[in-house]
Formats: C-alpha cells, structure tokens, sequence
C-alpha cells in the first residue's frame, strides 16, 4: 500500500508561493476557518494524481464545472503540485505542471521511480496508473471523502440525492452518459418524423378522397349538359377533337377565311393545348371577318359620332350663354363706345374742375400768405396800412381773413368735392368696360369652339357645313342610318355565330371531360404513391431512425442496468458495513438499522435509490441533515472498508465530514474514526474546534496538525505546524 | 431455402446489429471522453438531424405528388 508523505504546491487554486505539507503521522489533521486553503491542500493530491480527469462536468461534481487551477490572482509562473508516496518497494515523487490558462495551457507529468529513474508525459501517466490501478472515481469513492459529496446528499429533494448517492458510489460517469443521451432528445426528432409522415398520409387518403368527389361531381354535371358518361374517356376526348376542328375549319370559311391551319392532338396530353389554341383561333377568325371588321367599324362610328352630339350640345350651349350674357350687359351698361365716351366726357369734367381747383389755389395762396405777413411780421401800426400801396387800411388783416374762411376756403372744398365724384364715375366706367371686355372675350371663345365642334362634324360626316346647316340634326340623321345598319348587320352575324357558340359548348365540353380525367388520372398517381421509389425509399429511412432509436435506447439501457449492477455490487458489499456505521455514528433512536436498495427511475433510466429502516418503512421523512452527513459518511467509509484489501492506498482524506452533525454524533464519528485508524492513516480538513478537540483527545495513534491560520491574495494560506 | 438458411440469415441479422450497436457505443464513448455529456447530446443529435433532413427532402417530393 502507498503511504502519503508530502505534498509540495505552488500556484494551485488557494495557493500561491510554494509551501510544503508532511504528512508523517497516522493522524493529519488541517484546521482553520473556511476559504483558508484546507481543501485546496487535498484537492492538489487528488489532482496530481488525476490531472484533467477531476476537472469538468464528467465529475459529476456540481462544483467542478469551471473548476480553475491556476491561482486567479498570480500572474504567470506554473502551478506545480508534488506528492510523494512511500510505497513497498521504496518512495514515488509524482510532479503534475501546468503552464498558462485556458487553450493555451499546456501541462507536463513526471513520476520519480524510487531507484531515480524519472518518466514523463503518458509513460508517468501509465506508471500512475500501474501502480495504482484506480481511477478518479475509484479514488473519489474509497480514498477522498469530499465536502461536496456530504453538501449534496444533505437534500431532500429524491432527484439531487440520487446523483449524490451515484457519486458516492463512483457512478458519476454512468449517470452524465445517461444524461448525455436524454439530453439528445432524439426521440423528440423521430417523434416529429412520425407526426409529418402521419400527417402525409391523412393528406394523400383526404386527398384521394377530393379527387374522386370532385370527379364524380363534374361528371353528373357533365351528363346533365349532354355528355353521354361512356364518350367520358381519353379516347372518346380524342374523337371529339376532330369534331371540333372540322366545325372550326367550316365556320371559318363561312367566315371568308380559308388558310386556318389547325393542329390536331395526337394524345390525351396533348387536348389541353388544343383547347386553347382552337380557342384563340375562333377568336381571331371571329374578329378578323370582313363582316365582324365591318361591325366593329359602324361601332366604333357610332360611338364617334354620340359623343359628338353631345360635344355639340355643349358647345352651343355655351355659345348661347355668353351671347345672352353679354347682350344684358350692354342693353344694361351700353357698348363699348358708349363706355368710352362717358368716360371721355367725365375725364374732361375732371380736366376743368383740376383748372379751377388751380386758380383758387394761386389766390388762395397770396391770401394766406398776406394774412400770414400782417399776423407774423408787421407791427401793429403799419397793420393798418396796405403794405403795397401805403394806403390806409385799418380792417385789411380781417378782410383778407374773412375773404379766406367764407370765401375761398369753401370754394375750394367744393371743387374737390366734384373732381372726386368725377373720378369715382371714370373709374366705375373703367370698370364696366373691364367687364364688357371679360363677357367678348368669353363670348369670342365660346364662338370658337363652337365652330371647332362644327367643324369635327364635318369631318366625321365627310361633308361641309355652312351656315344654313343644322349640324345636330345631320349628326343625329346619320346616327340614326348607322344604328338601323348595325341592328340588321348584328341578326345577319348571329347566325353565323351560332356556329362558334356550338364550337364553344363543344370546347366546354371537352374541357370538363379533360378535368374529369385530370382528376381520375391524379387520384390515380396518389393511390400509387405508396408503391413509388420515394415512399419506399422514406420507409426505409423510418426503418433506420427506428433502428438508430432502438440502438440508442438499447445503449441507455446497458448504461443503466450497468450502473444498477455496479450499485448492487457496491451496496451489497458495503451493506453491512453502511448499517453498521450509520447506527454507530447517528445513534437514532428509532433507526436501529439501515439499508439502501436501487431500483430504476422509470422514466430515466437512472439509479434510484430507496433508503429502509430495519423494519422495512422508508425512514427519509424523519431523517435530518444530521442523518443523511451520517448516512453519507457510512456510505463512505463502508465503502472504504469492503475494498480495504484491494486498496492501493493507505490513507482516507475526509474534507469538513462533520458538516450537519451534532455533538454526540461527532463524538461517535471520532470513535469511528479510531477503529479507522486501525486499517488506514487519515488525513483530515475541518473548521469544527469541537470535533478537532475530540479528535485530539480521543484518537489514540500519533497526531500532527496543521494549523490554516489565514489567507491572502498575495501569499495564500498562512499555514503553522502544531505537532 | 431451408430453415437452416433462415435460421442463419435471422442470425447474421443480429450479428449486424451487435455491430452496428457496438459502433454507436463506440462513437457515444469518444464523444464522452472528449466533450462530455453535452458531445454525447450534440452527436446524437446530429446523427439524427441527418435522418430528419433526408425525410424531409423525400416527403416535399411525395407532397408535391399529392
């Protein structure tokens, strides 16, 4: 058996500069508070030994997932982990590197034989393996009791602790490939694939069943309008054909037309096409008759001349109506030369009013002035003289303001007065004659398109039209010539087109029989599609991802009975063992004997676990967390004890076992413990000061403690040895 | 044929299934050792994404015959 003596890290999770661990003593015990590098020291044994394989979700560890192993917090520089194990025949170094982070991390393995020889890369890892013959798992199960294994079987929930009983037992690989496959979700594909062919199926069998009903509709209707049910056949459509086309080669020489080439169906594929071409032939034929050119010509005259009649009407309506409105106007207002003579008369009116307005003003001016002279300049003396002459004029100042408020003030107010009505006149006449010019111009218009109207009309007529011609009564004459033209060319040409209509009854015809046949002839693909490559070839592909699902499903079982097996093995085996310690260690008093059986979830596949008290009822609902960190310890050191004989390992590592336990039951867990240490030595993490007294106290073999006394970034755990 | 052909035939059957199965056990187990359960889930997955895509290029042909 291999003994661990040493342990040296360097940058490993917790762990920054390097410190070396002995463990020399039957008993190791590391105490310290949490997050202070305990189980980063136990974790670096396990992960020299394991490398990748203790990493990732194939752990089966929750925690592991992401799990980093290079300190976060040191920037370059390796993690190194070495353990040294002394083993029979002398001591093995075993040395895991690893350089940078993520996919540029590159790792290196060393193992140092104990005559000196050293082995690297897949030789160390074969030597490891050579030795110990343990896998992660093995090791994880008997040897390396972790802190998460407890946490997690502390639930309640049956899902959480029967993965956490799996990994107990070293079954984790067997449950992720199992999840692995339910994951897939294949069956949720095939699931799928058969929804969408059943889904084809209903179609093709509706759609058959459409076919044939709308078949059997179009032929009772079909025999209904004459078609006699046996002529309902690719043949009879056929001989129809050459029926049709003599009909439409005579109806198109009774129509002037003798080259009409038409190609006659050689098969039922071929009837379609011709129906169409017979009937854009008709058409053009119809069309293109002298008789049908002839007709269409009288229309399109027709047509010509009703809108010039109403085009006329409009026009002299229009005509008339500025002509009235412009005769009221001048009756009312007078002409044009009217017009301008008043205004002439007016603007001359204005002329003499302006003259006189002028010489009132000029004396009106020499009066202000004087009066303005008097008032402002003269003395009061010289006032009473003419200050031309010298004269005496004592009343001068009033005279001349007396002549300009009586006199010429008023004067000129009143001519103002009549030179303003004399403007508003010319100015009204101005416009009237505005208007006068509006109402010409609109009658000269009117005039205008009138004669336009009239002159259309004789080129419609072919004729002159003067002025002694009524144009409305020779447009509404001719219309009446052509209307009576047209009544007796249209009964002449339906006679003629009885032909074509019986040409198209038979095309109808032909069409419905070709649509009957359609339709039989596709019902009659889809009832055969069953017998196709395509279908054939989509059975056998059914067939396959039938198969593959059977394969895959026969897979998940074997992983499943497998991993039941495995449980078995292992529950019988530790049976005894689990009973006996969980009775030891938990002491309850209604519990006196345990045991766990597996049988298969149902609906996964997976293990499931039932745990039963000696008297066979299931104990889960009284059980506390207590119970299930013992039930878990049991498990473990059960375990440990059925394969004490096989193990490479001489020492357990337990990792904080006393989570969820009370005094007592530490107390028991350490009595346990010291039968233990009997078979194997212990390495042992724990923040319990309580549990860590009762190992001191109680343990009888040598101890050794490491006391984690704190941690920092810089310098990782502060770790003091305390033999 | 007689029954001991027959017999044979069902059996070579079976032995082609082993096979078949043992190569899927195979291919479920390297993509476990590689990628973990989620390579088993992505493998899987596409094995039969590939019969799905086939089905469905087989039944657009047989719908277009409806």
């Amino acid at each position: 058996m291999f003994h661990l003596t040493r342990v040296r890290i360097r940058n490993f999770r917790g762990f920054t500069d390097e410190q070396e661990l002995k463990f020399d003593q039957p008993v190791v015990l590391l105490f310290g508070g949490n997050h202070h590098g305990k189980s980063s020291t136990l974790n670096a044994v396990e992960w020299c030994l394991f490398g990748e394989n203790c990493v990732g979700r194939k752990t089966g560890i929750r925690e592991r997932i992401g799990w980093e192993i290079p300190n976060r917090y040191v920037s370059g520089g390796s993690v190194v982990v070495e353990v040294e194990f002394k083993g029979p025949s002398g001591n093995y170094i075993i040395t895991r590197e690893l350089r940078g982070t993520g996919r540029r991390a590159s790792g290196n393995i060393t193992v140092q034989l104990p005559d000196g020889t050293k082995l690297q890369g897949e030789d160390a890892e074969r030597q490891i393996y050579t030795l110990y013959h343990s896998s992660f798992q093995d090791f994880m199960t008997t040897v390396y009791q972790h802190q998460e294994a407890i946490r997690a079987t502390l639930t309640q929930e049956p899902r959480d602790r029967n993965d956490a009983i799996d990994r107990l037992l070293g079954l984790s690989e067997y449950r992720e490939l199992v999840r692995g496959i339910i994951d897939a979700k294949i069956e949720n594909i095939y699931k799928a694939m058969g929804s969408d062919f059943e889904g084809f199926r209903q179609l093709a069998q509706q759609s058959i069943y459409i076919y044939d009903k709308e078949a059997k509709e179009k032929k009772e209707k079909a025999i209904a309008e004459g078609v006699e049910e046996e002529t309902i056949t690719e043949q009879e459509a056929l001989h129809r054909t050459k029926d049709i086309g003599e009909a439409v080669i005579s109806f198109a020489q009774d129509l002037g037309v003798s080259d009409l080439q038409i190609t006659m169906p050689q098969s039922f594929g071929e009837v379609a096409p011709f129906r169409e071409d017979v009937k854009s032939k008709i058409d053009y034929v119809w069309l293109s008759s002298p008789d049908m050119v002839k007709q269409t010509a009288l229309e399109r005259k027709q047509r010509e001349l009703g809108s010039l009649i109403g085009e006329y009407q409009d026009a002299k309506t229009a005509e008339a109506g500025a002509q009235t409105g412009r005769d009221e106007f001048v009756q009312l207002h007078g002409d044009e030369a009217t017009l301008v003579k008043t205004a002439k008369a007016q603007q001359e009116n204005i002329t003499e009013v302006e003259d006189q307005i002028r010489k009132s003003n000029a004396k009106a001016n020499l009066v202000r002035e004087a009066v303005q002279y008097l008032e402002e300049v003269v003395s009061d003396i010289d006032r009473r003289r003419c200050p031309l002459c010298g004269a005496d004029a004592p009343q001068l100042l009033n005279q001349l303001k007396n002549e300009w408020e009586e006199k010429i003030k008023v004067e000129i107010s009143d001519l103002e007065l009549q030179r303003n009505e004399h403007q508003t006149k010319l100015r009204h006449f101005d416009t009237l004659k505005g208007q006068l010019e509006d109402l010409e111009g609109k009658l000269a218009k009117a005039r205008s398109s009138l004669e336009e109207c009239i002159k259309k009309v004789a080129a419609a007529l072919q004729r002159e039209i003067g002025k002694h011609d009524d144009p409305l009564a020779l447009l509404n004459t001719q219309l009446q010539k052509i209307t009576s033209e047209l009544e007796s060319r249209k009964k002449a040409l339906e006679k003629k087109g009885e032909k074509r209509i019986a040409i198209f009854d038979q095309l109808a015809k032909l069409r419905t029989i070709d649509e009957i046949l359609s339709l039989e002839r596709k019902r009659a693909i889809v009832e055969r599609i069953w017998d196709t490559r395509e279908f054939r070839e989509l059975d056998k592909l059914r067939d396959k991802a039938s198969q593959f699902m059977e394969d895959v499903e026969a897979i998940k079982s074997s992983l499943a009975a497998a991993a039941r097996e495995e449980a078995e093995t292992k529950i019988i085996a530790a049976g005894t063992s689990l009973d006996k310690y969980f009775c030891r260690i938990a002491n309850h008093p209604t519990i006196r004997g345990l045991a766990l059986e597996v049988i298969e979830d149902p609906r996964t596949g997976l293990n499931s676990y039932n745990i039963k008290s000696n008297d066979g009822l299931d104990p889960t609902p009284i059980l506390s967390q207590g119970d299930l960190n013992c039930l878990a310890l049991s498990l473990f050191f059960g375990l440990a004890e059925v394969t004490a004989g096989t193990q490479p390992f001489a020492f357990l590592m337990l990792d904080d076992p006393t989570q969820s336990l009370w005094s007592e039951m530490k107390g028991q867990l350490v009595s346990v413990l010291e039968e233990i240490t009997e078979r194997y030595e212990l390495v042992i993490s724990t923040p319990d000061a309580e549990f860590k007294n009762l190992l001191m106290t109680n343990i009888t073999k040598n101890k050794d403690v490491y006391d984690f006394l704190g941690w920092t970034k810089n310098n990782g755990p502060q770790i003091a040895r305390n033999a | 044929m007689g029954y001991n052909e027959k017999v044979l035939d069902k059996i070579a059957i079976m032995e082609q299934r082993a096979k078949e199965r043992k190569a899927l056990w195979h291919t479920i187990s390297d993509s476990f050792g590689k990628e973990g359960a989620e390579g088993i889930a992505n493998e899987l997955a596409v094995e039969m994404d590939e019969f799905r895509e086939k089905f469905d290029v087989l039944l657009a042909k047989l719908n277009d015959m409806l």
